[in-house]
């Protein structure tokens, strides 16, 4: 199987001049898009990247960014994103685990990078992005380049060629027992998911594909590497949280397709004006997933673009960016029917299990597995959640094939359209990643010293996925306030993961065996919530 | 447009996406940092800023941060 190293090769021999990447007013071809990866594949493979070597990117988005990916594969070499905007505490976890020497960073990211010993340390090569006044605060432990002098650099004579079963990038997750899971997508996973996606989407080269969502989630790979797949264009916008820049983005330069999470369409639909405002017309193609997302919400987009066709898509980052679509019927739209999740693409295979192991009926609840080419190789140095999750083969037991449970609860109908139904644990989606509830209170935990009980529950909300909540009780005497732990959490947590609010309670709610119910704190909240509304 | 109605236009704004009254508000007072306004709302804001100047505004570096307060709103989109 050829990997997307070769497919991307093929567009810069084949139409060199086409643009690839466009970021503000940044823009390069596919021929640049190739010799700058060259350039930077041969600085990393003179400093003594090998195959099978992690290779951090740290940086905001930027054409660079994806450039690094490229470079890093043409290295044989894995990337791991680590979104600079994480607490170092974090970083740290990761460049450790993964015994990262070589990384890609932003100029504004450095200084952070040289504060910290345990970075210094272990990072030997590092490419530096941006500002070049950078580079000349560097460390002598550390061969530093900035990127504009790789132009410089000898293109080496040879290069490894990655195969289908080489990691192509480990992807940190939420995990429940407060270690993120490093999740090991190959080669393999990343071509059989653009070619499986292409076939059912049949983008073409004329299409421009929107990237906004941050470079650690997988579900930014549908833009990246599905448009790039096919020679069109990929236009990157940060993930600035102003949706307005995203906009205005879609409209100058003609945006066809679109793929983002439901928080986003609810802001959209709250705000009538901007389909008024911004001229959203070149989208033929809008897709919503990472969370469930209301009907009204896509019958009153459907109004809004009458000219694209609306998707909603499914997927774990362990079966590879999105395994489900479903194209939306305008008829079939109703405020009563949730929304499905449509059907697996072509080559991908998913079935729903019941708790006995055997495979469920039509309508019946189970858990949902993905077969195939999209499930990933496990979790990084992780064997027991690698175990817990990616296991034997529901359908044929006999297969060395792993399956992925999704610990998501689904059904499949008569016509073998799946059905979502929820989570069977204490996971939630939220901003386009998946949370493990457990690892924040787990974080939480590091105050209670000063609190008696604490927990950690989420709300969903139509809007914004979920509000996530941190319910304490303080010892008497205590004063820690709401700032005091919200500033605890931004040293710990990712944003995504950094709860809305935090609830001074005289209590918490308890099961019947004394243990703090997160369940009934939940529903105690609604109850309070709907109370006050009503 | 002057200072004092651009001012005057952001508090009435402010006011009515927060259901508050002009006494409860000061262009000092955060908005997005104390919950008053929504980031969903932000995107109506951003619009209304875009009316008032009569020229759309240049993204480059302009972030939530810029929405701090109404003081932070001006010097950032009206100031000189």
């Amino acid at each position: 199987m050829k990997t997307l190293v070769h497919w991307l090769g093929e567009w810069a021999e084949a139409r060199p001049e086409q643009e690839a990447l466009v970021f503000g007013r940044g823009r390069i071809d596919y021929a640049t898009y190739a010799r700058r990866s060259d350039e930077l594949a041969s600085w990393l493979i003179a400093q003594g990247v090998e195959p099978g070597d992690r290779v951090a990117i740290s940086m905001p988005t930027c054409v660079e960014y994806v450039v690094s990916i490229l470079a890093i594969w043409k290295a044989r070499a894995i990337c791991v994103p680590i979104d600079p905007k994480d607490p170092i505490g974090r970083a740290v976890d990761i460049v450790e685990e993964c015994e990262i020497r070589a990384a890609v960073v932003g100029a504004k990211t450095l200084p952070l990078l040289l504060e910290t010993e345990a970075l210094c340390q272990r990072l030997r090569a590092i490419t530096i992005v941006g500002d070049a006044e950078a580079t000349k605060n560097t460390s002598e432990l550390t061969s530093f380049v900035h990127y504009d002098e790789l132009q410089d650099v000898a293109i080496a004579k040879t290069m490894p060629t990655p195969t289908a079963s080489d990691i192509a990038q480990i992807l940190y997750t939420s995990g429940s027992t407060g270690r993120p899971k490093g999740v090991m997508v190959t080669h393999g996973n990343l071509t059989s998911f653009v070619t499986a996606f292409q076939e059912r989407f049949q983008l073409e080269a004329t299409d421009r594909l929107l990237q906004n969502t941050n470079f650690t989630s997988d579900i930014s790979g549908l833009p990246v590497f599905g448009g790039l797949f096919v020679g069109a264009t990929v236009i990157l916008m940060e993930d600035s949280g102003l949706l307005n820049i995203i906009l205005s983005g879609i409209q100058n330069e003609r945006v066809t397709f679109v793929a983002t999470v439901p928080v986003v369409v609810a802001v959209l639909i709250g705000t009538p004006r901007v389909f008024v405002r911004y001229d959203l017309s070149s989208i033929r193609t809008f897709c919503t997933g990472g969370a469930v997302i209301a009907p009204t919400r896509l019958m009153e987009l459907q109004e809004k673009l009458p000219n694209a066709t609306l998707h909603n898509l499914y997927g774990p980052t362990e079966a590879t960016i999105w395994c489900l679509t479903h194209k939306v019927d305008r008829a079939e739209l109703s405020k009563d029917r949730p929304v499905p999740i449509g059907t697996c693409l072509p080559g991908v295979d998913a079935v729903v299990v019941s708790p006995d192991g055997s495979l469920a009926g039509v309508g019946e609840r189970g858990e949902l597995v993905i077969r195939g080419p999209l499930v990933a190789a496990g979790y990084y140095l992780n064997p027991e959640q690698t175990e817990k999750s990616f296991r034997q083969d529901p359908v044929d037991p006999s297969s060395d094939e792993k399956a992925y449970y999704t610990g998501d609860v689904a059904s499949m109908d008569a016509d073998g359209v799946f059905h979502f139904h929820g989570r069977n644990d204490d996971q939630i989606q939220r901003r386009a990643f998946r949370i493990e509830l457990n690892e924040v209170e787990l974080v939480l935990g590091g105050l209670s010293d000063h609190f008696s009980e604490y927990c950690v529950f989420a709300v969903p909300d139509v809007d914004v996925d979920n509000r996530v909540y941190a319910a304490v009780v303080l010892r008497e005497g205590d004063s820690l306030s709401e700032a005091e732990i919200m500033a605890f959490f931004k040293t710990k947590l990712t944003i995504a993961m950094i709860p809305d609010k935090v609830l001074f309670m005289d209590s918490l709610p308890q099961t019947s065996n004394g243990k703090v119910s997160r369940k009934l704190l939940r529903q105690t909240f609604e109850a309070q919530a709907k109370g006050q509304v009503s | 447009m002057t200072e004092e109605l651009v001012r005057a236009k952001l508090r009435e704004w402010v006011c009515e996406a927060a259901e508050t009254t002009p006494d409860q508000i000061t262009d000092e007072t955060a908005l997005l940092d104390s919950s008053l306004v929504s980031s969903m709302q932000l995107v109506e804001l951003v619009m209304l800023i875009e009316d008032l100047r009569e020229e759309a505004i240049e993204y480059g570096e302009i972030g939530p941060s810029s929405f701090q307060d109404i003081n932070t709103i001006y010097t950032t989109f009206f100031g000189a």
